[in-house]
């Protein structure tokens, strides 16, 4: 990106952010009719960069089955599924026609509940490697864990009832406190990086490198 | 006139502002340059890209599946297109592949001009590959997840970096990089996908960290300015915090009074 460029860039963002932080303090009508026009006009930029997405999509797989390269047939699969989603929707003229739908909901749907469900044998097989106790802070984060699960799980109370409450001043106190300061170290974190992008200190997320 | 609720916002906003941009000022005129000391995610960043370049194999990215406008998130995927740039020069002069996988399309030309400009400062412009050194996946969270494990396993790539906003698909991602036998390195300021990256990653940024990150690999030493104004602006807050609690004992309620205004 050429430096002129990226000056008017950072001058674009400098003034709307302005315009968008006065407004979230001030009532003022054309104030809120601006912020609303930004707000649309970053969606409607987004659909366009989804179209760059497609094309990128296409051919990189294109790629993939012409020069025959490890795994191609899936690529075969994904351009023909691409395809034929949106040639569904062009032809029944809709996104929420029975026959669009119904790709999303038998095929869409089903694989993306799967993937989530692995998630629980995926943080078994973490937690595994993780609450070995093979230093101080890797047993305490084993302790802690226990009670947790003492307390999430009903075993825990027919055990003895100070179980889950242990596992409750954990959650409650430790975990609460933990959490909150990180919380107020991610904002004042925010803060700091949009000020720095903001007056064009930090110009990596428009688009180059320092 | 003020929306309520709103006036303490903009004063503990403008206070902050004021610490970051007085010392962002200090060390850009050379006044006041911070030390800071090295943190060891940031010192593993080098160290995964370093192994990555012993073993011969790729170095993969992802800056998360947050959009650039996303409200909450926007500031995470920010500082992970910051380490990005970072990382990919590095592991370009490393002379490592460098693959990218992206979700959300706003991010998509971003981070292409981001890598394509790291090759292009490092004089190997020819080894950038459009459509295959930045990779768009899948918008849908599940979709991109798979295609990122995919690229893991058949690039079977050395270090692997997860930053940026990432939801449940932070679990299944980081779970196979470590199957894949990659190092890993993350960083999330979602707090309910920290824990995940805590035991699935070698190292973790946690919360701000990958902010002070963005700063510290900097090239430009005026950044670390403002991470000593993060310090100052934490130090209010936990004075802030100290305060109202023992008032609030006391049974005067003035700080939170003051908060809510």
């Amino acid at each position: 990106m050429s430096s002129v460029w990226r000056n008017v860039t950072s001058a674009i963002l400098f003034l709307v952010s302005l315009i968008i932080l006065v407004e979230y303090v001030w009532v003022d009508a054309t104030l809120q009719r601006l912020t609303t026009d930004f707000n649309n006009w970053a969606v409607v930029i987004g659909a366009f960069t989804l179209g760059l997405g497609g094309y990128s999509i296409i051919v990189r797989h294109w790629r993939m089955i012409v020069k025959r390269r490890t795994l191609w047939p899936y690529s075969v699969v994904l351009l023909v599924t691409l395809f034929t989603f949106i040639a569904t929707g062009l032809i029944t003229g809709s996104v929420t026609s029975p026959q669009y739908n119904w790709i999303y909901s038998a095929i869409v749907m089903p694989i993306s509940s799967t993937l989530y469900g692995m998630n629980a044998f995926f943080i078994a097989s973490a937690s595994y490697r993780a609450f070995r106790a093979r230093s101080w802070e890797a047993a305490v984060l084993l302790v802690a864990a226990i009670f947790l699960m003492l307390k999430n799980a009903p075993i825990g109370g027919v055990i003895s009832p100070i179980l889950p409450s242990i596992g409750t001043i954990i959650w409650d106190i430790a975990g609460a406190t933990g959490m909150r300061a990180i919380l107020i170290g991610i904002g004042i974190g925010t803060l700091a990086l949009g000020l720095r992008v903001i007056i064009g200190q930090e110009k990596t997320p428009l688009g180059g490198a320092d | 006139m003020f929306k309520v609720g709103t006036l303490s916002w903009l004063t503990l906003t403008v206070v902050f502002s004021f610490f970051l941009l007085i010392f962002l000022y200090l060390s850009s005129k050379k006044i006041y340059i911070p030390q800071i000391r090295e943190h060891p995610g940031v010192g593993a960043i080098i160290e995964a890209l370093g192994r990555a370049t012993e073993m011969g194999r790729p170095v993969s990215f992802s800056p998360g599946t947050s959009d650039l406008y996303s409200t909450k998130y926007a500031g995470d995927t920010a500082a992970a297109l910051t380490i990005l740039g970072y990382t990919a020069r590095e592991a370009v002069k490393k002379g490592s592949k460098f693959i990218v996988g992206i979700a959300p399309p706003t991010v998509l030309p971003v981070a292409e001009e981001i890598v394509r400009t790291a090759y292009l400062m490092e004089g190997k412009p020819e080894e950038y590959i459009e459509e295959e050194t930045v990779q768009f996946f899948s918008p849908n969270q599940w979709g991109f997840a798979t295609s990122y494990i995919g690229m893991m396993h058949r690039e079977q790539v050395a270090a692997n970096f997860l930053f940026g906003g990432h939801a449940a698909e932070a679990m299944v991602i980081a779970e196979s990089g470590a199957t894949v036998g990659a190092m890993q390195v993350a960083g999330s300021t979602n707090v309910y996908q920290l824990p995940f990256f805590l035991v699935a990653c070698d190292y973790t940024l946690i919360g701000e960290d990958e902010f002070a990150a963005a700063a510290y690999l900097s090239p430009d030493p005026v950044q670390k300015g403002t991470i000593f104004g993060q310090d100052i602006a934490k130090l209010i807050c936990a004075l802030l915090i100290v305060l109202g609690a023992l008032l609030s004992t006391a049974g005067i309620d003035v700080i939170s009074k003051l908060l809510s205004k």
